[in-house]
């Protein structure tokens, strides 16, 4: 298991997933149950991809910042602020997303 | 050093300042609302003088003008734009905008009951208030589910309001309120936190809104072991402990009446029908111009302010000066800026508000 990204604890808790890196409100039809929602930083288009999602990565953001808010509402993990997540993950890497430490690990 | 100018402006750019380092303002738009308001040179203001004026006339109380602000946040925050304004002001009218900030500042202080720029909480109700939400509420006793189907309402309503009022003032329409102790209805260590959105229906805004069914939603629910604080505005909630397994009940409102959303599909529907909506919502301002996002972040500076210009007998909407304030001015789609500044910085530095409103009370 190796670390690929630290960025900030925004929501606490462990899980894994399958990376889907999302631009916009057009990867919401491809955008399944069970999988890591990795994009620069969330906005309201996304909310639908965020309800399947079982953790959120974003490349900016705060704990105050939108995916920091509503995952924490929602019991999922959320690590914010990695700068590259976007860039150093990809469609399909199996990750863990720790949301206690703010730590990113490729499986 | 003898200070001179009211406490509460220490209060106030300690608690701006603590919010703003947490948020991330480079993502905000449609447009960048603080660089436009940079542009209104009082315009915003002079509107905003005569309501108070009016007010003040008519002597209408403290009580009654706190009843046209949604939520405290709400009022926080046009305070905080009023003062942008005011620091790009050239020439700056001190006495005018001294009594608008005084006005406001006082309802403020009126509607929290502690905490008034919510460093850590949001407090409107009082403890026999509390008492009375916590026994006259039909509650649902919350499980695992419930709390994520909960979780996914406030999502789904919060990027409602994100896609209503934009990245700049969403607190019109989503505040969260507490943390209140619950224990003498649910036990120890239980806190009651109420999620409110009000004004979800903007039509005066969006006058297609109007075929949404509410008008005002609140989620009430009860943590055990859970610890809340927010930070600025009730919005930026900030939660301790497991809020999933550790509700303990849960209570939905909508148009002012509770609901018997005791079953998963209950929520589940309420879920789908505003998923529908947001989503459409969200891709609004895509076809819409600069000049007509520019339009629409004066319309929700003064949205902010709509039933204390009703109050005063005035139209609400943005006046003419202000249109003109801004036309052809180049401004960005999403707000810039660098890296927040110190405290000591953002406290002493002509090129944020809290000199300037110190200002209003030490260079007289």
């Amino acid at each position: 298991m190796d670390k690929i990204l630290t960025g900030v604890a925004a929501s606490s808790g462990k899980a894994q997933g399958k990376v889907k890196i999302v631009k916009g409100i057009e990867d919401s039809l491809s955008f399944k149950e069970g999988y890591v929602l990795v994009t620069k930083i969330t906005d309201p288009t996304m909310v639908v991809m965020m309800g399947r999602a079982v953790a959120i990565v974003c490349d900016v953001g705060g704990i105050t910042s939108h995916p920091a808010i509503v995952s924490r509402e929602m019991g999922i993990p959320c690590v914010v602020a990695t700068k590259e997540a976007t860039t150093k993950l990809a469609d399909e890497m199996l990750i863990l997303v720790d949301g206690d430490k703010g730590e990113v690990y490729l499986l | 050093m003898k200070i001179l100018y009211p406490q509460w402006i220490d209060e106030y750019a300690k608690a701006t300042h603590a919010g703003f380092l947490h948020m991330v303002p480079v993502s905000w738009g449609p447009i960048d609302a603080m660089a436009l308001i940079g542009f209104l040179n009082g315009s915003f203001l002079a509107k905003l003088s005569e309501a108070v004026e009016r007010i003040k006339a008519q002597k209408i109380p403290t009580e009654k003008v706190a009843q046209c602000f949604p939520s405290p946040s709400s009022l926080y925050c046009a305070l905080y734009y009023t003062a942008l304004e005011y620091q790009y002001c050239n020439p700056k009218n001190k006495e005018h905008y001294r009594e608008i900030i005084e006005f406001l500042t006082e309802v403020l202080r009126y509607l929290r009951k502690k905490d008034t720029f919510s460093y850590e909480s949001n407090i409107v109700h009082t403890h026999a208030e509390v008492s009375k939400i916590l026994y006259a509420t039909p509650w649902a006793q919350g499980n695992f589910t419930l709390a994520k189907e909960l979780g996914k309402l406030y999502t789904i309503l919060s990027g409602l309001v994100e896609a209503l009022y934009g990245d700049f003032f969403p607190q019109e329409s989503n505040e969260a309120y507490g943390p209140y102790d619950a224990s003498e209805k649910f036990g120890e260590n239980t806190i009651l936190v109420t999620k409110h959105f009000p004004k979800i229906r903007p039509v005066e805004l969006w006058p297609e809104m109007k075929e949404l069914k509410y008008s005002d939603i609140k989620i009430l629910q009860v943590y055990h072991n859970v610890k809340f604080t927010c930070e600025l505005i009730g919005r930026h909630s900030l939660w301790e402990g497991d809020v999933i397994n550790n509700l303990v009940a849960y209570a939905i409102m909508l148009n002012g009446k509770f609901q018997n959303q005791n079953k998963t599909e209950d929520i589940r529907a309420l879920v789908n029908y505003f998923t529908k909506i947001t989503t459409k919502r969200s891709l609004v301002y895509e076809n819409l111009s600069k000049e007509e996002r520019k339009k629409k972040v004066l319309e929700w500076l003064c949205y902010q302010f709509v039933y204390l210009f009703q109050l005063g007998g005035m139209d609400w909407r943005p006046t003419q000066q202000m249109v003109e304030a801004v036309k052809g001015k180049d401004v960005q789609d999403r707000f810039e800026q660098e890296s927040p500044p110190s405290l000591e910085e953002y406290t002493t530095n002509p090129e944020y508000e809290v000199y300037w409103l110190k200002d209003l009370y030490t260079n007289v």
